[in-house]
């Protein structure tokens, strides 16, 4: 190379504009993509759709979790992806409470019963129509929610998908083990599952050890105090304070027992057979329950009370018609 | 020239240290960088045009707020922004104005749906949130403002109007039943169904905060929180105060190991919230720990049940995540001696020199079991050895390939397997070529 005075000076302006290139790229690259991703509030992102790009493989790249893929979905309006084309990633709730236009959400909580010793029941025959049940669900865009996604929703702070659905079962019995637990794991349902403490590992009854598999396989597990017997029946001639210290009794003794069985905090209550009064909820929430379910049917938008959830009784003889039409997940109003 | 490659090459590694820790790295940036992004700004502020067709103004807003980032010239998303929030603030106000006059005319429904077209339009706007939780949400606890002199029992006649429900004014306030209470203590009570629905008269917002804040210093968070949620939740200091609550009792939550708890309880706080961040790595270092611990108990449990294979690819995966824990690294060593005996004791001695190829030199009985493996295989390669040249003699050729190839897989070193199974394989193929 010479060391001619023009050959040097281009060299320098050559090098000039090669930095000058770079640092346009490098403010490039943090201005475009990385910038929007490093913004905290409701802005979302915007990604070019690769070939073989689906809105699961999407929720796992961008939020991190597949089951989000709903999100993108539904903040796209459905729109089918095309590669190469454009997709928007929220970055948080679009929809809290599930309000549109045209209503709000509802959320249905199922609760299946424990048949009983009385019960004619065929064993076959419940598994056969539990089975029906959550196909007819799965079939139908139903997703099984946890306890703590409800909680969210009633707390304003989580967004769950359109047909949410909370799946429960007041049930001591072997056949939630035996024959609800496998069905709803082959479908990709969870459910919680409410114990009266002091009866398990009763005869036919779901044992701890039970319980604990439940528990690391994904299910809830709440409970329904210590015996079962409603809270909310006094018995004749029993004092008013001798008939809370029996309330109190019964459920603390249901909580501590599942929390050192578990080794989580039971904070979830079905009370006994449905028995509810003011009191009874006031017990709960003070002792640190995080929501209480009744066995009354009703609405569950997200300013429902925690503590009066409302649920639908399904058994073997709801029949698929009578199933579906109890399952209302929006509630028409007008919110333009 | 030197210079020049010198700044190419710093170029070049400042244009990837840019693009490090994008989502697809230096490709993504050329597929969808700026450039790409600013070309997609007029297909989006179509879309937010729709959405705004549709009465979604919150989307539409937020599909602007994206133009107004990645156009080339933002000026039209920001006008529109402008626009809509001005469409958006205006509507807003309009229904809850409506929601408050269809409740003085005692339309609770109607009413109901004005604040929720409100909360619809702007998520955030806490004065309507508030009229839903007021109105159509029950909590099953109320908030009593304590005079001078009472007591339990004295609250009990005044809002149960029944003294021998003291016990429960002392059981929800940790109270005994003639313990004074303090003026302008803030009692929890129950919602009994005769009591009157105004409990709390005269409480100011800044009281019950006080209340809330001397119950979080005396360590009794559930009850800071409920008289937190008393109080105006749309004031900042108030929502600064609850989050302030729910992270120390997350961190209580994680100290006891109750994670899932903690994990929900988090949930409820905002990512921007000072501490939250901190939280949350400590609570994924302990749900990581939890796993751990439960991958090790499930390795242990396997290593008692005699399931020693099991409890070994399941110590060696956690050895790889943990390599000086000695716990794992014993486990890992103890398994694999047996699971490598029980294979001797099924004469599996290849399967058993192939464990025990990895095991550790200073544990004596692997190695013992090691050189017990070796001699064994020494004697069963000898053994094939000598079945491959009577298949050889008896003009077998296969078979004595076949024997000999055992031979090689018990002993590698029999060099003199290797060179048969030449000259076997030789004669095989001049057979199969003679005419």
């Amino acid at each position: 190379m010479s060391n001619h005075p023009i050959d040097h000076a281009a060299r320098r302006i050559i090098e000039g504009l090669i930095l000058v290139i770079g640092m346009l790229l490098i403010f490039q690259t943090s201005w475009g993509q990385e910038a929007v991703a490093a913004d905290t509030g409701k802005t979302p992102m915007i990604v070019r759709v690769r070939p073989g790009d689906t809105p699961s493989t999407l929720a796992r790249r961008y939020l991190n979790d597949v089951r989000e893929a709903w999100m993108i979905k539904a903040y796209n309006n459905d729109e089918a992806l095309t590669p190469n084309g454009a997709i928007l990633i929220p970055r948080a709730p679009f929809r809290l409470g599930g309000l549109t236009p045209n209503g709000f959400q509802n959320v249905p909580v199922l609760v299946y019963l424990d048949p009983g010793a009385e019960s004619s029941i065929a064993e076959s025959s419940f598994a056969a129509t539990f089975r029906q049940h959550m196909t007819w669900l799965k079939n139908n865009g139903f997703t099984a929610i946890t306890p703590s996604q409800l909680i969210r929703f009633f707390n304003y702070s989580g967004q769950l998908p359109e047909k949410s659905i909370l799946i429960t079962a007041d049930m001591q019995s072997r056949w939630f083990y035996d024959y609800m637990a496998p069905v709803m794991k082959e479908l990709g349902f969870t459910a919680a599952v409410f114990v009266a403490t002091g009866h398990v590992g009763d005869n036919d009854a779901m044992t701890w050890d039970h319980l604990k598999r439940l528990y690391r396989d994904g299910f809830f597990i709440g409970c329904r105090g210590e015996n079962g017997r409603s809270l909310a029946r006094r018995k004749p001639g029993q004092s008013f304070e001798t008939n809370f210290k029996w309330i109190e009794a019964e459920l603390e003794k249901a909580k501590v027992s599942i929390e050192a069985h578990l080794g989580e905090p039971c904070l979830l209550l079905a009370y006994p057979q449905g028995g509810i009064n003011g009191l009874i909820a006031a017990v709960a929430a003070k002792m640190g329950f995080s929501a209480a379910f009744t066995l009354s049917s009703g609405e569950n938008p997200f300013y429902a009370d925690r503590y009066l959830i409302h649920r639908i009784i399904v058994d073997n003889r709801t029949g698929p018609e009578q199933f579906s039409d109890g399952l209302v997940t929006r509630i028409e109003a007008d919110l333009k | 020239m030197k210079a020049l490659l010198t700044t190419v090459m710093a170029l070049c590694l400042l244009i990837c240290s840019g693009c490090a820790g994008s989502k697809g790295g230096f490709a993504d940036f050329l597929n969808a960088g700026p450039w790409w992004q600013a070309a997609q700004s007029e297909d989006i502020s179509q879309r937010a045009r729709e959405w705004e067709s549709r009465g979604e103004f919150n989307i539409a807003l937020q599909y602007w707020q994206l133009v107004s980032r990645i156009a080339a010239d933002p000026t039209e998303a920001e006008k529109e922004i402008e626009r809509l929030r001005k469409r958006i603030d205006e509507a807003v106000r309009g229904h809850y104005q409506k929601g408050l006059q269809a409740l003085r005319n005692k339309q609770a429904t109607g009413a109901r749906d004005q604040f929720l077209a409100a909360l619809r339009l702007d998520p955030d706007f806490q004065p309507a949130l508030k009229q839903i939780r007021l109105r159509y949400a029950t909590f099953p606890l109320a908030v009593y403002p304590a005079s001078s002199d009472d007591t339990p029992v004295s609250v009990a006649r005044k809002v149960f109007d029944d003294e021998k429900k003291a016990f429960l004014v002392a059981w929800f306030n940790q109270l005994s039943v003639d313990e004074k209470v303090k003026d302008g203590e803030l009692l929890l009570l129950p919602k009994l169904e005769k009591t009157p629905e105004k409990t709390v008269p005269g409480i100011h917002p800044p009281d019950i905060l006080t209340k809330a804040r001397e119950r979080m210093v005396g360590n009794d968070l559930e009850g800071a929180l409920v008289l937190a949620m008393q109080a105006d939740t749309s004031d900042p200091d108030v929502k600064d105060l609850i989050n302030a609550i729910q992270l120390r009792r997350v961190g209580e939550q994680i100290a006891s190991g109750h994670l899932d708890a903690a994990e929900l309880t988090l949930s409820a706080v905002p990512d921007e919230f000072e501490g939250k961040s901190s939280t949350l790595v400590g609570l994924h270092t302990a749900l990581e720990k939890r796993k751990f611990d439960a991958d090790l108990a499930d390795a242990r449990d396997a290593f008692k049940k005699g399931r020693f294979t099991q409890s070994l690819k399941r110590s060696e995966r956690l050895l790889e995540m943990a390599p000086e824990d000695p716990e794992v690294r014993r486990l890992v060593v103890e398994s694999r001696y047996r699971a490598a005996q029980d294979l001797v004791d099924k004469g599996r001695y290849l399967e058993a020199r192939e464990m025990l190829s990895t095991a550790d030199a200073a544990h004596d009985p692997s190695t013992a079991l090691k050189e017990a493996v070796r001699i064994r295989l020494v004697k069963l390669s000898q053994m094939h050895y000598r079945n491959g040249v009577k298949h050889f003699i008896n003009e077998q050729l296969d078979a004595a390939i076949g024997e000999w190839e055992k031979a090689l897989d018990c002993n590698p070193d029999l060099t003199k397997a290797r060179e048969d199974i030449t000259i076997a394989r030789r004669l095989l193929k001049k057979i199969q070529t003679m005419p």
